[in-house]
């Protein structure tokens, strides 16, 4: 499922967008760490379900990677995560080393695969989705890390003085946003049962173009969770509408860069209008 | 001890490597005064009030609260005091709405998660007490006049209940009209027995409100005046001159 694999990194993209960074490096966290689960069950036999757990504890220290040189350092989002984003692709390529071998199926299929019969299915992505959206929904809306991550995105100066800890605030999203392009990579590999190191090139620019479709602003201080979730259903519909017409996947990036900047226009204008009749 | 300052620093000293900052200053604040604080840039004024808000800390003096000796190691420190200072950028944060301006990092929350609609509704009544007008608190304050967002910062102190209200250049980005608001507004709230510090550049926003002017002249205080016993003039010789 397109959607779900874009959208359940799109959200806490969002988060982090909101409190003012960004984070490029999640294509390469996206294929990093199911490749590290799959080593570790090709080289040392470790059982998938502790590969994948190992795999996202993994996730987390690259996320922190990320944050402690953008808030300790003072190195710009921009290009510490480009630089990771080169680093972690590297590592993918190292730790799969010659032809990824399959893993086996079983239960850990379910984790990311389809559940039913060939008549009728549902993907277990998709409910990782939903449950997610609810998740980052109330993260973002109805949690004081939230309040903060808006706060800090908008003025991070003002938010500091205020008494907000603006830079644990961007770690925690920085850690949560890597976390999950860990978990969509791990899920791919229980659905597809294989993985390979070069899978995620896209996904850093299509999570990003989810969010800003939905509204999120990329200088900071404002997100909505809502809105990236449609933005993410929109991409994989138009993935999926694209072959569905004939016209084939080549015109899916030159879609989604049209989309991109209608979506931004679009929402230049509305929020314009409501900054006049609010 | 009722009768004790508010406020009381005693013989402040601050060096930044070998720039004297402050020397020996003593600062009084009383209940239900309005003091204003004046001097040329490098006077010293920020450094003084960065000082009793907690940003920075004195290299010698003592600093009493209520007649009480205290130390004031952080903003956190002193807003417990009931010091409440509204910096001249404001420190608000453009895109939120005005309700979570007011309550940032100070969030009311029920068992896990924000509790909106109290922060709303005590947020009318925070902009109700100052009797300020806007039209709605759902507005982002990217969108509010200077004076609106000034005011937004000054609820925001008044909501936390501040004894003490430091004010460094309120006026500075004001229109006229928005000037003369805030100046009302900062008798009125002196009614209500709150004590503020005025800092600013403008005397004649100065003489219409303070009862005292102390004159910092290169980090050093040169004089202490009631506004009755004084004229612009003199003031403006004063901090020119560093004469008393």
């Amino acid at each position: 499922m397109i959607s779900s694999g874009i959208g359940i990194v799109a959200m806490p993209m969002s988060l982090l967008l909101t409190s003012g960074e960004f984070d490029l490096s999640v294509g390469s966290v996206y294929a990093l760490v199911p490749c590290t689960t799959e080593a570790l069950f090709r080289l040392y036999g470790v059982n998938v379900w502790v590969g994948a757990l190992l795999g996202i504890g993994l996730a987390i220290l690259l996320g922190l990677v990320n944050g402690f040189f953008v808030v300790k350092v003072g190195v710009q989002s921009f290009i510490v995560t480009m630089a990771t984003w080169f680093f972690y692709g590297s590592l993918a390529l190292i730790v799969a080393g010659g032809l990824p071998e399959s893993i086996p199926t079983g239960l850990f299929y379910y984790l990311g695969g389809y559940v039913g019969n060939l008549k009728l299915n549902f993907s277990t992505e998709s409910i990782w989705l939903f449950a997610l959206a609810v998740v980052f929904y109330v993260i973002l809306e109805m949690t004081k890390h939230g309040n903060w991550s808006m706060a800090t995105g908008s003025s991070r100066g003002a938010a500091a003085v205020m008494g907000v800890k603006t830079g644990r605030v961007k770690v925690i999203n920085f850690v949560l946003t890597s976390t999950f392009a860990g978990l969509i990579g791990i899920l791919d590999l229980a659905r597809m049962s294989a993985v390979t190191p070069t899978g995620g090139s896209l996904l850093t620019f299509e999570t990003i173009a989810a969010a800003v479709i939905g509204g999120t602003s990329l200088s900071g201080g404002s997100g909505s969770i809502t809105g990236t979730l449609i933005g993410s259903i929109m991409l994989g519909m138009v993935f999926n509408g694209l072959i569905l017409i004939g016209m084939g996947w080549y015109w899916f990036e030159g879609f989604v860069g049209a989309v991109i900047l209608v979506a931004c226009i679009l929402n230049l204008r509305i929020t314009r209008l409501r900054g006049a009749y609010a | 001890m009722p009768d004790a300052p508010l406020i009381q620093m005693v013989e402040i000293s601050k060096s930044f490597g070998p720039v004297r900052a402050l020397e020996n200053v003593s600062f009084r604040l009383n209940r239900g005064e309005i003091v204003g604080l004046v001097g040329d840039n490098g006077a010293g004024k920020s450094t003084l009030v960065k000082i009793i808000s907690g940003v920075l800390q004195p290299d010698k003096g003592d600093i009493y609260f209520n007649g009480r000796k205290t130390t004031i190691h952080s903003p956190e420190d002193a807003r417990k005091l009931g010091i409440e200072t509204t910096y001249q950028d404001l420190a608000i944060c453009e895109d939120l709405p005005i309700w979570r301006n007011i309550f940032l990092s100070r969030e009311l929350t029920g068992a896990v998660f924000l509790d909106k609609k109290t922060m709303r509704k005590e947020t009318w009544k925070a902009l109700e007490n100052l009797q300020i007008g806007v039209p709605s608190i759902e507005q982002k304050v990217k969108f509010l006049s200077g004076g609106q967002r000034q005011t937004v910062a000054l609820a925001r102190s008044m909501y936390f209940n501040a004894e003490a209200l430091l004010m460094d250049e309120p006026t500075a980005a004001l229109g006229v009209a928005e000037s003369n608001a805030l100046l009302q507004l900062m008798l009125e709230l002196k009614k209500r027995g709150k004590s503020i510090v005025f800092i600013t550049h403008n005397l004649r926003h100065i003489f219409s409100v303070v009862d005292r002017l102390v004159v910092l002249y290169k980090g050093v205080r040169i004089g202490e005046l009631a506004k009755e016993s004084t004229t612009i003039e003199e003031v403006e010789e004063m901090i020119v001159r560093g004469k008393a």
